[in-house]
Order: C-alpha cells, then structure tokens, then sequence
C-alpha cells in the first residue's frame, strides 16, 4: 500500500508497506473489510467471539444505542473490548446521547461512569481500565498524543 | 566528439579507469547537445515557441546544465552556486498538462550568448569535480558519482526531447546539418502481418544494484503471466495509417477515447503532426527538413491517435486489436533475445544514434520474427505508469516519476534513433501526457486479454494518510504501535476462549484486523468510512504479499 505525508508546506514524502514487513502477509486471507454504521448496525454482522471498538463509540451519532445492542451479536463467552478518548464529536452527537463527561444530578458522570453503567448489564468487567497512548501525525513537526482508555468485558451467560 | 556512446557500469571496474569513462561520457553528452542546437537558424530561433505547451528552446539550451548544479548543491556537494539568477530562471520546465493549458507566462529570456558561457562554466565545474571527487566503487544512489550520472542522463531525455521541438519549430528556423543527416531510404511499405507471440511469465523493474544508471521508476519488481497473443511484424508504417485517414477515421467518433476526441477536436487534427499536405502530395517533416513522405517508415503519432487507429482496424478486420502493455512489450523483448545497452557491439536497431537522424524503413531491422522490438520509434503501450512494487523515490529527485503516476500517462517502450544512455535500455520507463508527441509510433497486437489498469497509487487523502501512517509507520517517541498494542491485547486475553470470528470496528485503514487475524479464524474490519476502507483493502494486493524481502536503498 502507498501513501504519501505531509512533511511541511507543500512538501511531501513517499511511502510503501507491504504486509509481509510485519509477518502478515499469510493472514491476510482472512480479513474482510466492509462499510458499515455502528449506530445502526445491519443484522448480517452477528456471532463474533470478540469485538474490538477502537476509538469509535466517540466518532459514532448514537453510542448508547450501540452499547446496548453489541451483546446480542455476540456469542456465548465473547470479548468486548473498548478504546475511547471520550473525545465526543460535537458535530456527531448531541449532548444528550453522549455516554458521559457531563453533570448527571449535579455531579461530575465521567465517561467511565456512562460505560460501566450500561455494559454492567450485559457484561462483566475484566480487571482495570488501563490508558494506552497514541499518536496522530499531523505533519513532520506536529503531533497529538492521545491516551485512549482501554476496558475489557466479558459477556454474562 | 563521440557521436556513439554507451552509459557507464557503475557496479564494476577500477575507479581510476570509471573517472575517466564518466568524464569522456560526460563531455560527449555536453558536446552532443551543442550539436543538436547547431540546427537552430539563428539566436532568434531559440526564443520561439516551438510549442505552446512548453519553454521556447532557449530554456532548454540552460536547463540541462543549471540542473547538474541545482542537484550537487543540494546534494552538498558543491558549496557554491555558479548564477543564482540562471540557476532560478532556467530550474523547472512546463509540465505537460491539457492541451489548452497554454503557457502565457512573460519570461525575460537572457541571450543565447550568455547562457553559452553560463554552460561553458558549468562545464568546467564539472570536469573540475569529476576529476577531483573521490570516487568508490560501486557508485550507488548515495554516491556523489550517482548525482553527476543524473545530470549526464537527464541531459540525455533533453536531447530527444529538444530534438522533437526542432521539429515542431517552423523549417525555416532551422538548418540540415551533416552530422544531423536523415535516413535517405524510402520505398513501398511492407504489408503487415501478424505473428504469434507465446505465453510466458515476464519480470518488470531492476534490481537497486543494477549495473547501470536507472530513474525510480524504474527499481523494483513485478512479475506478470502474460497469455500468448499476435503482434503486429512492423511498425505501423506512415503507409498503413494513410488507410485511418482515408478511411475518415479523424471524423468518426465511434473511434476515439472520449479523451482523444476532445483532443483532436481542440486541434482539429486531420492527420499525424509532422505530415504535410501540399496540395495533393503528402510530404513530411523530418527534424530539419522537408521530405517526400516516406511511407515505408514507422508513423509517429500520439497514444490518443494510436489507440483510435486500433479501434478503427479492429473494425475493419474484426479481430481484437489494441497496443501492447508494458508487460506484453517485455514479453516481445525476451522472445527476441535482444542484447541491451551497453552490451551490444553495434546496436542491433535504429537507437543510440548509432545510424541516421531518423527513423528509418519499418523493414530494415530485423529482430527474430519482428521488426523494430527496440529503436526507430518509441511504441505507445496501453499502459499508464505506476510505481513497481518496492518503489522509492530518490531523495534528490524527488519529483521526476511520481507526479506521472496518476493514470493519466501513459507508458512508452523500445526508444527511438535519437535515444541514447539510459534511454536506449530495457528497462527504461519514460511517460508521457496521451496527447503528447514524441518520435513515437507503435505496433498493435490481437488478444482478447482486457487492460488493467493500476490500481495501486499513492493514497492522498489527508484525512486517510495519517491513519496510514498510524496504522503501518514507525513507532514514535518511544511509543509502541497503537493497533498492534490493542490487538495483542485482545489476543493474550482471549488465548483460552473461541475465536473464530472477530470484529474490528473503527478498524480504518486495517492493522488492528490483520493483528487479530494472526489467531482469530476470520476477522472482519469495520468501518464508517470506505475510503479508509480502501487502504486496508489496498494492503491484501497479491503484489505486495508476494515479496519476501526489500532492499532498502543505501
């Protein structure tokens, strides 16, 4: 795959990744990539034994409808893992369906608050939240470095 | 001066006996180009515009030689600009864009004069460093040597691509030289036939230690299975197009691409460019005069002429014709054993400037079965350029491919008789806008396999590339891969549980699911956005699963 970045100005750079530079060329085979919206997920996607949601319940226009549904699509003693900046796209949700990080009766709700809340009915927390940096390069000079908080669930039987 | 040359082996040989054949071949291509503007009429010749598209002469006359200077400056290795002005006003060439993006910028030209001892400095300065860098042997994309063969072989495409503006220029601008004499043999065109061609496996690109000096574009590898098909035994001669003509092919858009249509409407094209219609009689322009239209020779056109040609003959005959790709023209290359430059003793066609100053009968060269494999004229393909897998840019040159790989230039192979040095090699990839001229012609096949096109550019977008880059770049400040991290996780956690189907959502461009993919059955990547989809997709290309191992250039 090729892609260029920006390096400043107008200045670009060239670059090409192949999957056998990371020992995944012979995986390959068995990804499929397909469109899809989480707020409004087609019935087709269903029976998975794990579910990883990097950095999308905040980029998604109904994130609690989505964290009340995922369960049914998953098997018996699946995974469900959740990466989030909390970072809530104000152009995409409205305040009322954001998950947390507002006051609920007067006291801070944190996001963490919003998620246990909801996924606590159908799931059972593995061990602590842990943070996990990344970063985002905007050009040769400039990055932003995130910390998405990182949960595990395991589903109820 | 040495009118026959050969471009240097730069991975073998004494560097003391190296230093001398790149000096010889350096003044040779300095003096060769001095020739070439010896056709121009006058100093007044060199300030009209030969085309609209591109710099009257005069640029070119100061480009080549300003570029070795901008290069080595910028490579470090000269500390110190000869004329800041000249080396500015003379730095970049018109890209061809569409036909009617006319070039109308005011240039305040300096004389011929002054750029004839702009260039005589430069000449010495090379010499100078030539003569005086310390030289290692094998010169590779990093050496100093590496730069100056850059600046030979870049004034080499500007010798053919000068010559063909002296063609454009009017008759009377120009003067016939001796040393620029054209071929004097004209006769009756041979009637085409076609000859079978078998399948066979063909390996596209050069390896980075390759023994002699290549552009990017041309480094990497690709293989191709090619199914047999027919090719065309000449050329199309100036003879067999006169049928399209006759035929009113230039009139009947059932022929043309919608691109070539719009062309030729623009130009209100009614034959090739250097033919000429005096009364009657059909004459024919060759780079410094005015013959009788040698009908026996290979017709030049452009690709966008070339393919209506085909699309108007496969008519005619019913029989599946269109040009070759770049692949299938290898496939004629190895099928003809043909030595490359700088093997063979005497060039087995018309190239190199080995023979007269232009083309010759399409019956003259003789390559197993076909004729004109190599030389003559350069073929149009049906192939528009894209980077081999394993592609890099060179540092210093940053801008010589990869504004071409943009599906609208197209391929052209075999070189013509005035290509010289890297031109005249195998592996030469040189692309052109489809409604661009150069002494370049082509040769049809039958075969009902379909053109595909590239598919694999650069990905642009900006909201795209830096997931590109988060997902496939290095690690940064010491932070390890985010995908792989959140994958590796989801792995350790589930190692005693089923995993036969995963999904990834928010999967962008894909590394998360091909992590997860190491140990679930199935994983399925999911994302709001197709056109990060498009990456992830991009990155399952057989091509690029298929190289096991990629030389990083040194």
């Amino acid at each position: 795959m090729r892609y260029t970045l920006k390096e400043e100005g107008n200045l670009i750079s060239y670059h090409e990744k192949h999957l056998t530079d990371f020992g995944l060329a012979e995986f390959a085979g068995k990804v499929d990539f397909l469109q899809g919206d989480i707020s409004n997920l087609i019935a087709k996607f269903k029976n998975y034994d794990l579910v990883l949601v990097e950095n999308a319940i905040e980029q998604t226009y109904d994130p609690i409808k989505f964290l009340k549904m995922i369960h049914k699509r998953m098997n018996k003693n699946s995974t469900l893992i959740i990466a989030s900046t909390y970072n809530w796209k104000e152009n995409i949700i409205e305040s009322e369906k954001r998950v947390g990080g507002f006051r609920k009766d007067g006291e801070s709700f944190t996001s963490l608050d919003g998620l246990t809340e909801i996924l606590s009915k159908y799931f059972l927390l593995e061990g602590q939240q842990i943070d996990i940096p990344f970063i985002y390069r905007e050009n040769a000079r400039m990055f932003k470095h995130y910390f998405s908080q990182v949960m595990i669930w395991r589903k109820k039987s | 001066m040495q009118r026959v040359t050969k471009t240097i082996n730069l991975q073998s040989g004494d560097p003391e006996e190296k230093r001398k054949e790149i000096l010889m071949y350096f003044h040779n291509s300095f003096d060769l180009e001095e020739k070439l503007f010896e056709t121009l009429r006058g100093d007044d010749s060199y300030f009209l515009r030969a085309d609209p598209l591109r710099h009257p002469l005069i640029f070119y006359f100061g480009h080549t030689a300003v570029f070795y200077i901008n290069k080595l400056v910028l490579a470090r290795i000269l500390d110190k600009r000869i004329d800041p002005k000249f080396e500015s006003m003379f730095a970049v060439g018109v890209d061809e864009m569409s036909w009617d993006d006319l070039n109308k910028a005011h240039y305040d030209w300096p004389i011929v004069e002054a750029v004839r001892s702009y260039r005589n400095k430069v000449r010495n300065t090379i010499d100078r460093l030539i003569k005086q860098l310390p030289l290692t042997m094998p010169i590779g994309w990093g050496n100093p040597f590496w730069i100056i063969m850059m600046g030979i072989e870049h004034s080499r495409i500007h010798v053919e691509t000068s010559s063909v503006l002296i063609r454009q220029l009017p008759r009377d601008e120009v003067v016939q030289t001796d040393f620029w004499d054209y071929c004097h043999e004209q006769g009756i065109s041979p009637e085409n036939e076609l000859l079978p061609v078998p399948s066979g496996q063909v390996k596209l690109g050069k390896v980075k230690d390759h023994s002699i000096y290549g552009w990017d574009c041309e480094y990497g590898s690709r293989k191709v299975n090619i199914k047999g098909f027919n090719a065309s035994k000449f050329l199309v001669s100036n003879h067999e197009f006169l049928k399209f003509i006759e035929a009113n092919g230039y009139h009947k858009k059932e022929f043309w691409t919608e691109e070539g249509w719009n062309w030729k409407e623009f130009q209100q094209a009614e034959f090739p460019r250097f033919w000429i219609k005096e009364e009657e009689c059909w004459k024919f322009r060759t780079m410094a005069s005015i013959v009788n239209m040698p009908w026996n020779w290979p017709v030049e056109v452009n690709y966008l002429e070339a393919k209506a040609f085909c699309n108007w003959l496969s008519k005619e005959t019913g029989i599946n014709l269109r040009l070759p790709t770049e692949a299938e023209w290898y496939r004629l290359h190895d099928q003809s054993n043909i030595p490359d430059q700088p093997e063979w003793e005497k060039a087995p066609g018309n190239i190199n400037l080995e023979y007269k100053a232009s083309p010759c009968p399409v019956d003259k060269f003789k390559f197993d079965d076909l004729y004109d494999v190599i030389g003559n004229v350069w073929q149009w393909t049906d192939m528009p350029i894209d980077a081999f897998p394993g592609f890099d840019v060179h540092p210093l040159y940053d801008d010589f491919s990869t504004p071409t790989f943009d599906n609208r230039h197209n391929l052209i192979k075999g070189g013509s008789w005035i290509s010289t040095g890297n031109e005249s090699t195998k592996h030469a990839r040189y692309a052109f806008r489809r409604h661009f001229y150069q002494h370049a012609g082509f040769r049809y096949i039958e075969t009902d396999q379909p053109v595909i096109l590239p598919e694999n550019l650069y990905e642009e977008e900006p909201d795209v590339t830096p997931y590109c880059d988060m997902h496939w770049g290095e690690d940064k400040f010491g932070i390890p891969n985010y995908q792989k991290t959140l994958a590796d996780l989801a792995l350790n956690f589930t190692e005693k549980n089923s995993r036969q189907h995963a999904l990834s959502i928010g999967c962008k461009v894909g590394r998360t699911a091909f992590e997860l993919a190491r140990k679930f059955n199935k994983v399925t990547g999911l994302d709001f956005t197709v056109r990060h989809l498009k990456a992830g997709v991009a990155m399952q290309n057989k091509e690029y699963c298929d190289i096991l191992s990629r030389k990083k250039v040194t």
